[in-house]
């Protein structure tokens, strides 16, 4: 059996079932066997870093390993952008790259691919030989799992057509979390520190983002008296709940950052506690913190913690709240009904500043909110437009919200928003992106999504500049001209590229297009046509 | 004075005149310095790859230095192929890029800069210190110019925003010339005693030959010698005109070149690298003379064993040599003969024919299209299977120029250089010869185009594959479906980009339209050429 037969068929015993990928002649043949010997199904991308970008997508909301391949040279250096941002987004996905043979240094597409994956944060396992291949990719696809990070494994060419004789499936055994019992000693200063304040707030973090450890979480900020409240990956965790504060941190809301800031305690599940999170500090000030991580690497890494425990955050909820009960330390009501009331009676409001041609971005998320589906996927992309969003587009569950912070680069959007789509097919993917963002690295990846019939909206929030950057010179009192970009028509855009292009120039052209949304199954993009002088930066 | 002015009057002082960018946080504050310089033409890309290859066409296109400005972070990431394949082009350029302040613990737009840059080959340079970032810049450019190379210029955040003394900026023009030294004495002498004695000698030119502009030099030593001319792929159309010119020698040259370099005993080379894809064989092992003249020392039998090495410029070193050989008074060799004039001719003849076939394939249609096109023209060449066969069926003499893309083997990279190398040549029209695959990974840089007006012609040769992979997986007796893509049509988004688009699928009934087109055209227009991909190499 040739190695490209026979990894095809590996990648099947793994469970793999979606490649994403662009080929060349160091990884055609294996996507070919992964087709055909191993019945999965092999996506064409259009350019390598969308493959890679699908890839974590799919991860995201599949919850299960993404893997793409790309080719030799151009192909992995294609790629660098979107490895810096999956290695930094702590999901597991496997990157087949495919090398020149040390046979010819004279060829073109020679270039040092261990160096280049280094300076990513992405992981690197070598294929040795041909016949190690099952045991290199069965190291890569554990590395990726069991660390949730990305692997590239760089695989020479030409190995591809060498004969491997039979080969064996190879056992690879990935545990998930499991409940252990955390440290007594830790869990009683735990208990301690939270025993002793009057103004607890219980925050959970994407390690919590579970129905478990919700439940467990919920339960335990009920017995204390706290309002609830989640990082940004783990938004919408606590939706519904009369006491949910929404997002800790820069993007809180209002009425959530008033309470933040009269906290004295914060009790954090698998959170980092980044400058995000805690506003590089300043909304930790003067507060004892709790800090329970299943990895003991994760505590103190950003921010030092009162307490420390290690742990898988449902048990220990779990254990807070039985050693609560037996200390019988009595809720705080801090969590009070009157913040239940302000909390169900509070809006963002703000005075609608659209015209007959151009929309309030505010506006535009509001009607996002309102008329999509309310299980859908959530992809966003990078841009000045994005922030006021991250807080008021709600998901279902963390799982589907997406949005690529990691490297602050923007374009990677389009080839996520395909990648999550085959992740999650029963419910349709939105993607919010910028005109710059789309223009960059959407156009090609649109048609991937009619090409596979994806059930897609591409939402474009359209300044026609590079709006973070045209909002720099406005600032200074500066002509912000060069920011600004005659970009051709998006929907006569999307229309070429296969798909359904629609235009909102206001609010009532927005709402209608939405509501056709139905009638247009497939890949649809709207371009919201937004005015750069008025978009709003940075608000909440 | 801001530190970002005076990277942008650095520039300006360093020559630079055009600046290709896509803005970002990072470079934006030297942006705005160069755009508002009256002397500066800044153009505004859709993405870092296609602001660095419009710098690299730019420059191999006006043979000046040129500049490309990224943000920070992705934006320097996003143009490491680009980078690459300039450094592989050998092409003069700088590329800003930006670095947080050095008191930021940490930014989501940080990376290791030296360590991106390195496997590139590219050089990398900091712009640290306040007083001296005029001087610090001219190092840069005089680097990128000597070493010809891209060098990566980093100027961090809180340099650019520092209050810098607005006098003592350094207006180092770079303006050294290339090296036209003549050759030593022993060395041509050397030269000179195998050349004598050769019979059927042949004289090969590359890049480093037109760089010194010794056309008129190596076709007099050539007459001298009596041997006939040919080239490297890069500089294809170098000797056009000459009634003993062989075009390309290597693996894309024709049968004619093949047979007369299998029977040459010498072969007289002026400023080509001899890499396997001129050097099909090992010339030397087969018993050939192989005198290699170039200004780089270092080139001499990089690639191919060689039985003389002579050092200088290559006009300079062809004037000399055929000063000696006619000291000497030595008789030519008759490799310029009726016989290879006859072959020369049916060669000519059958194109002819093949510009009549109404098959559509990629030969008879490009042959075709040679004949339509306007006559001066620059030609690119993206890569792809069609790559060959553009580059035998398409030429671009003097005064145009041809800039292939294929240094790093990358597809993609055809429509920024060919956008680059209009913006250098804005009088003569620009024509591009992409893939479908190419295309749809650059597509947006067609709206460059577009928003500037560019006299630029795009020939998607569209078989609906990547036709490379198609060919091996048919070669190799697989099934090609993965290859194959339901692209959009082309044409229609080229036109929602904005330039004037044709679908071509008949050579009989289609041509007339693409005349008008192309009669007509008055900005960019592009041209959806449809190939069956079985069918499309015949």
């Amino acid at each position: 059996m040739l190695l490209h037969e026979a990894m095809g068929l590996q990648l099947a015993g793994h469970g793999v079932t979606h490649v994403f990928g662009v080929l060349g002649e160091a990884n055609m043949y294996v996507a070919d066997s992964f087709e055909h010997l191993g019945r999965g199904l092999y996506v064409a991308m259009t350019d390598e870093a969308a493959s890679v970008m699908a890839a974590m997508g799919y991860a995201h909301t599949s919850g299960r390993l993404g893997v793409a391949t790309v080719t030799q040279g151009p192909g992995l250096t294609n790629a660098i952008t979107a490895l810096v941002e999956v290695a930094r987004s702590g999901i597991p996905v496997l990157v087949i790259a495919g090398d020149t043979t040390d046979l010819d240094y004279q060829n073109a597409q020679n270039v040092p691919q261990r160096e280049i994956v280094a300076q990513t944060g992405a992981r690197y396992v070598e294929m040795r030989a041909p016949e190690t291949m099952p045991s290199d990719l069965a190291r890569a696809i554990r590395l990726a799992r069991a660390d949730r990070c990305t692997v590239v494994l760089n695989m020479r060419g030409d190995f591809q057509m060498r004969d491997v004789g039979t080969v064996d499936p190879v056992a690879n055994q990935v545990l998930g979390t499991q409940a252990t019992p955390a440290s007594a000693t830790a869990m009683d200063e735990a208990a301690g520190v939270i025993a002793s304040c009057a103004r607890p707030i219980v925050l959970g973090g994407r390690g919590a983002a579970d129905v478990t450890a919700r439940e467990a979480l919920v339960a335990l900020a009920d017995r204390l008296g706290a309002p609830l409240a989640t990082t940004f990956l783990a938004k919408d965790l606590f939706r519904g709940h009369p006491h949910d504060l929404g997002i800790f941190g820069t993007l809180s809301h209002d009425v959530a950052a008033e309470q933040i800031a009269r906290a004295d305690c914060v009790i954090a599940f698998g959170a980092s506690m980044n400058r995000y999170t805690t506003d590089s500090a300043a909304l930790l000030k003067d507060k004892a913190l709790v800090h329970i991580d299943i990895d003991a690497r994760a505590i103190g890494a950003h921010v030092p913690a009162t307490v420390g425990v290690v742990g898988d955050s449902a048990s220990v909820a779990r254990q807070i709240a039985e050693l609560l009960d037996v200390a019988g330390v009595r809720p705080t009501g801090f969590a009070s009904p009157e913040l239940g009331k302000r909390l169900a009676t509070y809006e963002f409001s703000y005075s609608d500043a659209g015209t007959k041609d151009a929309v309030d971005v505010r506006t535009a998320v509001r009607l996002l909110d309102e008329r999509l589906p309310r299980e859908r996927t959530v992809v966003r992309d990078c841009g000045r437009a994005m922030y006021g969003i991250f807080a008021l587009l709600h998901v279902h569950e963390p799982a589907a919200n997406i949005a690529l912070i990691g490297f602050g680069a923007i374009g990677l959007g389009v080839g996520t928003a395909v990648g999550a789509s085959f992740g999650a097919p029963e419910r349709p993917t939105l993607l919010v992106v910028g005109d710059g963002g789309f223009m960059m690295g959407g156009l090609s990846e649109f048609n991937t999504a009619v090409r596979y019939g994806r059930d897609l909206v591409v939402v474009v929030m359209n300044d026609g500049a590079y709006g973070a950057e045209h909002v720099h010179f406005r600032r200074r009192g500066m002509d912000p001209s060069i920011t600004v970009f005659a970009w051709p028509e998006f929907a006569a855009l999307a229309q070429a590229l296969g798909g359904t292009g629609l235009t909102a120039r206001n609010e009532a052209e927005l709402a209608k297009a939405l509501d056709s949304l139905t009638a247009n199954p497939g890949a649809v993009l709207i371009d919201v046509k937004l005015d750069p002088d008025a978009v709003p930066s940075g608000y909440a | 004075m801001r530190g970002s002015e005076a990277v942008a009057a650095a520039l300006v002082g360093s020559g630079i005149d055009t600046v290709f960018s896509v803005p970002g946080d990072g470079n934006l504050h030297i942006d705005y310095a160069l755009a508002q310089d009256p002397r500066v033409t800044y153009v505004k890309a859709v993405r870092e790859d296609g602001a660095v290859t419009m710098a690299d066409g730019f420059a191999r296109a006006t043979g000046r230095l040129a500049a490309a400005s990224v943000t920070r972070g992705p934006g320097l990431t996003n143009a490491i192929t680009a980078i690459t394949s300039a450094v592989r082009h050998r092409t003069p350029m700088l590329v800003l890029t930006a670095e947080e302040a050095r008191n930021v613990k940490h930014h989501f737009q940080s990376i290791d800069v030296a360590a991106v840059v390195g496997p590139t080959g590219a050089e990398l340079l900091r712009v640290e210190r306040i007083d001296r970032i005029g001087e610090d810049l001219a190092e840069a450019a005089r680097l990128a110019w000597g070493r010809r190379l891209p060098v990566v210029a980093v100027v961090p955040m809180d340099v650019q925003t520092a209050d810098v003394p607005s006098t003592g900026l350094a207006q180092s023009r770079v303006e050294i010339p290339l090296s036209d030294a003549a050759p030593g004495g022993t060395s041509l002498d050397t030269a000179v005693g195998l050349l004598a004695s050769a019979r059927r000698p042949l004289v090969l030119a590359g890049k480093g030959a037109a760089q010194s502009g010794a056309r008129e030099e190596i076709l007099d030593l050539a007459r001298r010698l009596g041997a006939p001319v040919c080239t490297t792929a890069p500089v294809k159309d170098f000797f056009q005109g000459d009634e003993f010119n062989l075009g390309i020698l290597g693996s894309l040259g024709s049968e004619v070149a093949q047979e007369a370099v299998a029977a040459a005993d010498c072969v007289l080379v002026f400023g080509a690298s001899l890499n396997d894809k001129t050097c099909m064989f090992d010339w030397v092992a087969s018993g050939k003379t192989v005198v290699q003249c170039d200004s780089d020392l270092a080139a001499l039998g990089r690639y191919q064993p060689v039985t003389a090495g002579v050092v200088g410029d290559a006009r300079a070193a062809a004037a000399a040599i055929t000063t000696w050989l006619t000291e000497l008074d030595l008789k030519p060799a008759d490799g310029r003969s009726t016989e290879l004039a006859r072959k020369l001719a049916q060669q000519a003849e059958q194109r002819q024919r093949l510009a009549e076939s109404t098959s559509m394939t990629m030969r008879t249609f490009l042959t075709r299209l040679d004949t339509m096109l306007p006559s001066t023209r620059n030609l690119v060449t993206d890569g792809g299977r069609f790559f060959g066969t553009a580059t035998r069926c398409l030429s671009a003499p003097e005064p145009g120029i041809f800039l292939w893309t294929l240094g790093f083997g990358s597809i993609g990279l055809g429509l920024g250089t060919a956008i680059g190398g209009a913006f250098a040549r804005r009088d003569t029209p620009t024509v591009l010869v992409v893939g479908d695959g190419g295309f749809m990974m650059s597509a947006p840089e067609l709206s460059t185009a577009v928003r500037y007006g560019l006299d630029l012609i795009t020939v998607v040769m569209n078989d609906g594959s990547y036709g490379a992979e198609y060919g091996k997986l048919v070669a190799e007796g697989m099934d090609p479906g993965i290859t194959l893509f339901e692209w959009p049509e082309i044409a229609r988004l080229g036109d929602a980009l904005g330039a004037d688009s044709i679908i071509i699928r008949n050579l009989e009934s289609d041509m007339g339209r693409l005349a008008k087109l192309i009669a007509e055209r008055s900005g960019p227009v592009l041209i959806d050429a449809r190939f069956d991909p079985a069918l499309a190499m015949r």
